[in-house]
């Protein structure tokens, strides 16, 4: 027999967050179905008739790009709305990144979808990897950044995207970003912060579906060795780090997202050098 | 004062820049976020510290956001500037 389903909406997380459910004992009573809010290279945006009629929970992501079934669904299902996980304040020389390429089947998007602005000045500018790395480091001294009123402008943001919301995080994703490592790219967040979104989710929704609070993801957490949304992680300059007096940083593993950046650019660089 | 055109020109030049656009031709007042690549919401906020650093001035943050396209973007920093 065919089973419930809970639709979940959004961008990349909550296509982590339907995986990472599929996984869990929540698949014994509900079927898990993911629309993207924007163009996946996997999953097509729209769904089919039958998974709409059985959809019983939507859990839907906020987003500027209103959800498109609101009016089918509108009255007959319980519906949560949920912000996305998300922070500039590390990440102040982020830029689009020109050398991404896309990299099926692991990478579909690419690597390193977001990029630095100072490491892609360097490989536009044709220097080799140490010089592209001493630049990034300088980057600092060179332009620095009121990251005091970028916290202003990103508080401002995340609070009014919490209003429009059931479940608001501004306020704890603020606090928590100083003693752990909650993200790897300015919306790739870890693992943890993805399970607290899902517990969050489940307690809004636990009195429609009593049985959603037997869901454990315990298991489902290590049975993931990598971070699902670790990969392409961007570098955090260690004077941002310094200034907000992140806990959890270390100088060398930083090291290893620049080079690793770098490197990826460079290969794109060489790859489209005739 | 700082005409509209000028503060116009230099919210694009920030644009440009934030979002790593070459030619700058098609970006004008009627332009949206949904037209350049890589601006959402939350590039935003980083176009705002950017449009902050080039003129000097804070940008009221209520006004800034909502901003629905280039034009009212360009609006928003000519008031600070008075």
């Amino acid at each position: 027999m065919s089973l419930p389903v809970l639709l979940i909406y959004g961008n990349c997380q909550a296509d982590t967050i339907s995986a990472l459910l599929e996984q869990s004992s929540l698949s014994e009573f509900l079927e898990v179905a993911y629309l993207p809010s924007f163009d996946h290279p996997i999953h097509r945006r729209e769904l089919p008739d039958e998974i709409l009629d059985r959809c019983t929970i939507l859990w839907e992501q906020y987003d500027y790009v209103p959800f498109p079934y609101a009016r089918q669904l509108a009255g007959r299902v319980h519906a949560t709305i949920f912000p996305a996980l998300d922070l500039n304040l590390l990440w102040p020389f982020t830029c689009n990144n020109p050398y991404n390429r896309p990299e099926p089947p692991r990478y579909p998007s690419g690597r390193f979808f977001y990029g630095d602005r100072a490491i892609v000045a360097g490989l536009r500018a044709g220097l080799d990897e140490e010089a592209i790395l001493e630049r990034a480091l300088r980057a600092w001294d060179e332009h620095p950044v009121d990251l005091d009123r970028l916290l202003e402008i990103d508080r401002s943001r995340l609070r009014a995207r919490d209003m429009h919301c059931d479940i608001r995080i501004a306020d704890r994703t603020l606090e928590r970003f100083i003693i752990e490592r909650c993200f790897f790219t300015r919306d790739h967040p870890t693992l943890s912060m993805l399970v607290d979104m899902i517990d969050r989710l489940v307690e809004r929704t636990c009195a429609f579906e009593p049985r959603l609070t037997r869901v454990t993801l315990g298991g489902v957490q290590t049975r993931f060795t990598q971070e699902p949304l670790g990969d392409g992680a961007v570098p955090i300059h260690p004077a941002v780090a310094e200034h907000f007096g992140l806990a959890w940083y270390e100088p060398q593993d930083m090291r290893s997202y620049y080079t690793a950046m770098i490197r990826h650019g460079l290969s794109v660089r060489d790859a489209c050098t005739p | 004062m700082t005409s509209f055109d000028d503060v116009l020109a230099r919210v694009i030049g920030v644009i440009a820049r934030t979002f790593s656009i070459g030619d700058t031709s098609a970006i004008g007042p009627q332009t949206t976020s949904a037209h350049v690549a890589g601006w959402d919401s939350l590039s935003h906020a980083i176009l705002l510290m950017h449009l902050e650093e080039e003129f000097g001035r804070d940008l009221p943050l209520d006004r800034a956001t909502g901003a629905r396209d280039v034009g009212e973007l360009a609006r928003v920093v000519q008031d600070a500037l008075r």
